[in-house]
């Protein structure tokens, strides 16, 4: 990324095919839409061209760039959110409870598939946040010292944010699962 | 091992930090009871590895890529300097154009009702015309004075006239030549090089070396003379030179001058 920022803009084609599958699972991961994704990785690698002189290297290693992309990629998700404005993201289930009828057996009648969807919509409740740190770490395959770097917070801190996360993501379901 | 280093581990074997072994061997350890959460954990942990697969984006997405990544590259080799028109005429649309012309024709209009007409114009120039000749008299006046003071005030007066009639200069030049102060005869000798640019008071400075007997005068002169580069002094500087009564230090001064203006 140094060359591309000193001049050397064909370096961002190897950037690019490095990384634009990894990011468009991520987007993917987030939107469930693939053409939305698609849009997205697009205004990632653009925002990157854009705004290549404010990359700086530091003596952390290889994975500045990795952090750097992904941390462009959280505002375009964010600004993504905003503009669409149609789902709210809220920790408060009583929407949802509301909705509820109590069966003991449900769980044990569902099938798996509609049990991966009900864990799919388990996680799109999740605030947008949490999403993010939950499909780094689970589908980008990072390690917490990685995603420490992405959302500026200590190895110990995304830890214990990922221990909350899993636990809410286990709750949202346990009561999807009762609808 | 208490139930947060518990998760600690958990949340270590979850993202591949420590091996199963490792995590079996701290499990062993652990109470049953302090392993329930964890395991409704895992199974949803477990579970999210079941999910769709991400499908491969379409070929679209490359060629918008390689597409944005062509087109900084022609911004990147564009020539320094080059005025990107099209990009301005984009951020002007037509109507900032028309609001922005709409605003300098009103200002135009203002300026020119408010300007002023022909008659008074010619009011002002008879004004300033009328001031001039004032202070021409006021200056002829002040230099038959017999205080210092007001003679020197009179020069002073004529570095304010834009322009010196032969009335003025006269006076400036029979003020050199006769007043009886040094002063006075030194601002005169600062006004008339002011007025260099007439060759009648080039003439008047250069008469005037041989009849100045004070040192200070006679510095003046020559400084002034090369200050005009006014080359037809060099003959009555040099005639300075010859006077035995010379002081020394307006002797090396006007052998300066000389050797400038030769």
């Amino acid at each position: 990324m140094l060359k591309v920022k000193a001049g050397d803009l064909d370096k961002m084609a190897l950037l690019y095919e490095r990384h634009n599958r990894n990011l468009f699972g991520f987007f993917y991961k987030l939107t469930g839409s693939g053409s939305v994704s698609e849009d997205l990785v697009h205004n990632v690698f653009y925002r990157m061209l854009k705004y290549r002189y404010t990359f700086t290297e530091d003596t952390s290693g290889s994975h500045r760039f990795t952090a750097w992309m992904y941390h462009l990629a959280r505002n375009v998700n964010a600004d993504h959110y905003k503009k669409q404005k149609k789902v709210s993201y809220t920790d408060d289930m009583e929407p949802w409870e509301r909705k509820l009828e109590v069966d003991e057996n449900a769980h044990s009648q569902m099938a798996k598939s509609q049990d991966l969807e009900l864990l799919q919509k388990a996680i799109k409740h999740l605030a947008p946040e949490k999403q993010e740190m939950l499909i780094l770490t689970k589908y980008q395959g990072m390690k917490y010292e990685q995603v420490a770097d992405i959302f500026g917070i200590t190895e110990g801190a995304v830890k214990v944010r990922m221990h909350r996360v899993l636990q809410e993501l286990r709750e949202v379901y346990l009561k999807l699962e009762k609808v | 091992m208490s139930q947060e280093q518990l998760k600690e581990k958990w949340m270590d074997y979850m993202n591949g930090s420590i091996t199963l072994q490792e995590w079996e061997s701290f499990k062993s350890q652990a109470d049953p009871a302090q392993l329930s959460e964890l395991e409704g954990l895992e199974k949803i942990w477990l579970a999210m590895d079941e999910l769709p697969a991400t499908p491969e984006p379409e070929a679209t997405m490359d060629e918008r890529f390689y597409a944005t990544l062509s087109e900084f590259r022609k911004e990147a080799t564009a020539p320094r300097g080059t005025v990107n028109w099209a990009g301005i005429l984009e951020i002007l649309s037509w109507r900032r154009l028309a609001l922005g012309m709409l605003i300098f024709a009103v200002g135009g209009g203002f300026g020119y009702v408010l300007s002023p007409s022909g008659e008074y114009k010619q009011e002002i120039s008879s004004l300033s015309s009328e001031m001039k000749d004032m202070k021409e008299m006021m200056m002829l006046t002040l230099l038959e004075k017999p205080a210092v003071q007001d003679r020197l005030r009179a020069v002073s007066l004529s570095s304010e006239l834009p322009e010196a009639d032969s009335r003025v200069i006269e006076a400036l030049v029979q003020t050199l030549n006769t007043d009886e102060n040094v002063n006075v005869r030194m601002v005169t000798v600062e006004a008339l090089a002011r007025f260099g640019r007439y060759p009648e008071v080039r003439q008047a400075l250069v008469s005037s070396i041989s009849r100045q007997s004070s040192p200070m005068v006679q510095i003046a002169l020559a400084e002034a003379m090369v200050a005009l580069n006014e080359k037809g002094a060099v003959e009555a500087l040099k005639g300075l030179l010859e006077k035995d009564d010379l002081n020394d230090i307006v002797r090396q001064k006007v052998q300066q001058s000389i050797e400038v203006l030769t």
